[in-house]
């Protein structure tokens, strides 16, 4: 069994908001995002970490690098003791555990064009310079399909061309590990494919990837493992053959998979997102996906467990594990349909 | 409207429209590059007079040397007619005391700049880039408190104090003009740490620093490189063509309000030229061709300043 | 210089151009823009980021928030009970440069007169007439669009007010409440005392979603509504829009890149490419496997089932950056260097280059731009694309 390339264990994270000294009014509340989170992955892996927008994900994910230092728990990288790393040495290790950026204008420095972006990039991390540096930012680029752009603006690119210079900069450190969040968001649907086609033809074998997404659909055909975080905590890890939406899953990765569908909700469903509008129920105990479980909405019995007793992360077979009180405890959930076709009708399917 | 529509289609709204699309062309870098090769010209053709009377002129005095090598460039000037603008109080063409007079101000006015921005860069870059902190509030503290003072006072009691504890305060022309040069920079650090102060703290705030620190860049690198290089030349340059024009301000100030302060009365200076010459007419040459040298030399300085600033932000995109 | 008016239409937008004066040469974003919505029913507009489409839309309603460089065209609302309201109407005359004719390739400057400064104004007067008649708009990004200064129930209760012009305190904030809940949010005080800034994405997509709804429009455009959106959070927005815009009988345009939410929401189809309209149909066209479509659209068409069944290693041409963005002007049909039919030889190729295609009727009220001389080529698109995928034709 290889070495863990990464192992995190127990992290936790609480934004605490600071007052001003002569600041009036309430104390500002302290925002817990993290509540102890677990992820293992090994050397090459592809990892997908799925949630909505302030689930927490993309904090995690900067705690696993340190770019944000988490306040609890462990993480080791490549077996070394990641936390305990000093903050001096910390930069020097980061070349080989990199991160790529949500905002895609965001990672690149207006004022300097993509070929300087890649030369320092070579000469800080791979001691490249000179002639030999621009023949080899020109080939990395041409990789990406954007060897004419190698003296533009990061300003006069697209979205979908400054991902693409932000990966090719990220993959010219040889990096072990490689977290990139929401990579295909904001994109069009039409070029979401070539940048996650680029992300994964271009790597080394060695290289790992966790996906932060919000979007199942994208992720799942390219992740050998998907974790599934709600509010904080991971309620669904799947592997492998798991991944599919015709398993039995957590309410809340059946609906992410719904999400995707083609078709439209219908007047029911309608009515019931309505309805789960106007539901308070104190997320202080239990289950916090109650407010929007359509199993709960079933039941809502205050001394159910799903109200009472924060449910734990328990094995349904080798390749999943679900944080639920209903399939822990063996019932079936509802069969999700079938999925309808994107347009009216199918396209007709060649062998 | 239908007035004017007659003339829709007639040669006036061509002009009309040719004028209108000449604001595409920026007068301000027309009119403030020809100032800077004016002055670099005067500058070279004042350097060659000096060459010229190297050998012969053994004397310390500037005013002595550039009447001496006046004598060789032209040596009938006080009887020669046609001289374009006359001849100054000293009895010297006035062309090329104007010419001259660039010495007295051009390398001051660079070492002024250069202490400027070398402090004001060192002090703002790390105030805005290192925040939240005893370096900020105490560069701010420090900055604010020498910005309290109004420059052009603190050069003028800096140089009396000069004046009154040397014994000969009418020679050391070259000590003179560096004090001035040296406390104008000085005073002139706070405004430009200010700016590059609000420029690397706005960087310092955007994601592509957190990006580059997350890639492993140093602090060194990413405050050198990625925000200074980067980003903030614009707002140097334009800082630096200000404080150019700022000090031939200053020099021709203190030259105008006498030998103390400025250069001796006989060494050519624009200020001198303005306050020595006799006022029996306003649109006599010796007044009118000084006075449009200085404002004219200011005015295309901080025009430069700011279209280059402006001409580098736009090329960003 | 009477505009054409499409039979049963709302809205007949025909030969707009649309540009933008950059460093004295002229960009043009919007080529020969042509759009028809049905009286009743709802138009998609799709194409990738850069091809033009949200200017285009702006621009036939007003919107538009360019300097004055290219203008021309004309979009004719007739709204039932008034005569019909080209609001282009002499707009280029006002325009420093115009559409070019004949030969010309590029938009070429024009004498303008003195009355150059006006042209704002003149427009503003025929948009205020199009106002009257009511317009909904919904903007792109939906926290930048709402005015953070203000709380949401100001906001909504402006908007209310403006389609009940008498209505007191009481009934506005009924009103209010009454369209929150109508886009699944929360009605209550609450929710109307919360700034923009304090709403999740989805939360302020639907506020403007209400807003544009609660001024009782009869004519809605909706700009890319779902786009940035988490993914369960869109399909919600989707089924939302979809009920109002049936249950209000409501005509409209939607803008997106996403074709199945657009084949799901509309009822014609409008496809742009850098700035040209190329193809315009019924919705049917993107259902239906044998329709002639576009190679541009059966190409749109692909990207997306490839990526709703995870094939994401394409074979990716040599050619051009499938991103690359903004109309041009040049000769010969701009999208020949990705385009299929181009690339297995069955068109006149030369054609391809020389001349730029026009919208020619495939089928009924159904047009495509594309030089082949056979209709039945663009029909058999389908397994032409499947085998030069398979790698068994084409070079």
């Amino acid at each position: 069994m290889t070495e863990p390339l990464l192992a995190a264990l127990g992290i936790t994270k609480t934004f605490r908001a600071n007052r001003g000294l002569l600041s009036l009014g309430p104390k500002p509340q302290a925002n817990p995002v993290l509540h102890g989170v677990d992820l293992v992955m090994g050397p090459g892996e592809v990892t997908g970490l799925i949630g909505e927008s302030g689930s927490g994900k993309t904090t995690f994910g900067k705690c696993l690098l340190r770019i944000v230092e988490p306040d609890g728990g462990t993480i080791a990288l490549d077996g070394q003791d990641w936390l305990a790393v000093p903050k001096n040495e910390l930069q020097e290790r980061r070349a080989r555990y990199q991160m790529i950026y949500q905002n895609p204008y965001a990672c690149l420095n207006p004022g300097l064009t993509i070929g300087a972006h890649l030369r320092e990039t070579l000469a800080v991390f791979q001691q490249v310079k000179g002639a030999e540096a621009t023949e080899a930012v020109r080939a990395e680029l041409a990789r990406f399909g954007m060897a004419d752009k190698v003296g533009s603006y990061p300003g006069e690119l697209s979205g979908g061309e400054k991902r693409r210079v932000s990966v090719a900069r990220t993959l010219l450190t040889r990096p072990r590990l490689v977290v990139a969040d929401e990579p295909t968001s904001g994109l069009d649907a039409s070029v979401k494919a070539d940048v996650l086609d680029a992300m994964l033809s271009a790597r080394d074998a060695e290289t790992a990837y966790l996906f932060i997404s919000h979007d199942l659909d994208v992720i799942r055909f390219v992740s050998d493992r998907v974790l599934v975080m709600y509010r904080g905590r991971i309620v669904e890890v799947m592997e492998g053959e798991t991944i599919d939406p015709s398993v039995p899953h957590h309410p809340y990765t059946r609906r992410l998979f719904e999400a995707a569908r083609a078709d439209l909700p219908s007047a029911e469903e309608q009515a019931a997102l309505r309805a789960a509008q106007e539901r308070n129920p104190d997320l202080s105990r239990g289950c916090p996906y109650r407010a929007l479980c359509d199993v709960w909405a079933g039941k809502g019995s205050p001394d159910d467990a799903c109200a009472n007793e924060l449910p734990a992360l328990v094995s349904l077979g080798e390749r999943q594990t679900v944080a639920c009180h209903e399939l822990s405890q063996g019932a079936t959930p509802p069969a999700p349909d079938p999925r309808p076709p994107a347009f009216a009708a199918e396209t007709p399917e060649l062998s | 409207m239908s007035a004017l529509g007659r003339f829709k289609d007639g040669a006036a709204a061509d002009v009309l429209q040719t004028v209108l699309r000449w604001r595409e062309y920026d007068y301000r870098l027309i009119f403030g590059s020809l100032t800077v090769l004016v002055l670099v010209v005067f500058r070279v053709w004042a350097i060659f007079l000096d060459v010229l009377t190297m050998e012969v002129y053994t004397g310390g005095s500037a005013g002595g040397r550039f009447t001496a090598s006046v004598a060789r460039v032209a040596p009938n000037c006080a009887q020669a007619p046609g001289y374009l603008l006359g001849t100054d109080q000293n009895a010297r063409p006035l062309g090329l005391t104007l010419v001259e007079a660039t010495e007295a101000f051009f390398e001051p006015a660079l070492l002024s700049c250069a202490i400027a921005l070398v402090l004001g860069t060192l002090l703002g870059a790390v105030a805005g880039y290192f925040r939240g902190g005893l370096l900020e509030s105490g560069t701010k503290l420090l900055l604010t408190v020498v910005a309290s003072y109004p420059r052009l006072i603190l050069v003028i009691v800096a140089v009396g104090i000069f004046v009154a504890s040397v014994d000969n305060p009418g020679g050391q022309l070259g000590l003179r003009l560096a004090m001035i040069a040296t406390f104008l920079g000085l005073a002139y650090v706070p405004t430009l740490a200010f700016a590059i102060y609000q420029k690397v703290g706005a960087f310092q705030r955007e994601q592509f620093v957190e990006a580059a620190r997350a890639h492993g860049l140093s602090h060194t690198r990413i405050l050198g490189y990625h925000i200074l290089w980067a980003n903030c030349l614009p707002v140097l340059a334009r800082h630096f063509f200000y404080l150019f024009g700022y000090f031939i301000l200053v020099e021709t100030s203190l030259s105008f309000l006498g030998s103390h302060y400025g250069v001796p009365a006989s060494t050519p200076s624009w200020g001198n030229l303005v306050t020595g010459c006799d006022l029996g007419s306003l649109w006599a040459p010796a007044f009118v061709a000084p006075a449009v040298c200085i404002v004219g030399s200011i005015l295309g300085l901080t025009l430069l300043g700011d279209a280059i600033g402006e001409r580098f932000e736009r090329r960003r995109g | 210089m009477t505009a054409e008016v499409a039979d049963g239409a709302i809205l007949t937008a025909r030969d707009v151009w649309v540009g933008v004066e950059v460093g004295g040469a002229l960009k043009p974003i919007v080529q020969g823009g042509r759009l028809t919505v049905p009286r009743g029913g709802i138009l998609g507009l799709v194409g990738e980021s850069g091809s033009g489409k949200t200017q285009f839309v702006r621009n036939i309603m007003g919107l538009s928030s360019l300097e004055p460089g290219l203008m021309s065209g004309s979009a004719v609302y007739a709204l039932g009970d008034q005569p019909p309201l080209d609001v282009l109407e002499n707009i280029d005359a006002y325009s420093p440069f115009r559409p070019p004719t004949g030969d010309e390739l590029i938009p070429q400057r024009q004498r303008i007169g003195w009355g150059w400064p006006l042209w704002r104004r003149r427009f503003r007067k025929r948009l205020a007439a199009l106002r009257e008649l009511g317009v909904g708009f919904i903007f792109q990004n939906p926290t930048g669009a709402l005015n953070p200064y203000l709380r949401v129930g100001q906001q909504l209760g402006e908007a209310v007010a403006v389609a009940r012009p008498n209505a007191n305190k009481a009934e506005i904030r009924e009103g209010a409440l009454h369209w929150l809940s109508e886009v699944h949010l929360k009605s209550s005080d609450a929710t109307l005392a919360l700034y923009p800034h304090e709403l999740s994405g989805g939360m302020a997509q639907r506020v403007m979603i209400a807003l544009a709804l609660a001024a009782e429009p009869k004519f809605l455009v909706a700009d890319e509504p779902t786009t940035g959106l988490d993914s369960h959070i869109r399909r919600e927005i989707v089924g939302l829009l979809h009920r109002i815009l049936r249950e209000g009988e409501l005509s409209g345009i939607v803008i997106s890149h996403d074709l199945p939410m657009i084949a799901r929401l509309c009822d014609r189809l409008a496809v742009m490419f850098r700035g040209k309209v190329v193809e315009e149909g019924p919705i049917a066209a993107l259902g239906d496997p044998e329709s002639p479509n576009h190679p541009y659209t059966r190409e749109l068409k692909e990207r997306a089932e490839d990526l709703a069944k995870g094939r994401h290693s394409m074979r990716r041409e040599a050619g051009e950056s499938p991103d690359a963005t903004g109309a041009v002007a040049a000769a010969g049909c701009v999208y020949r260097s990705r385009c299929l039919v181009h690339k297995v030889g069955m068109v006149d190729r030369t054609k391809c280059a020389t001349e730029g295609p026009s919208l020619v009727e495939v089928a009924d009220n159904h047009r495509v731009s594309c030089h082949v001389e056979e209709i039945d080529v663009l029909r058999d698109l389908a397994l032409v694309s499947a085998e030069y995928r398979a790698g068994e034709i084409g070079d």
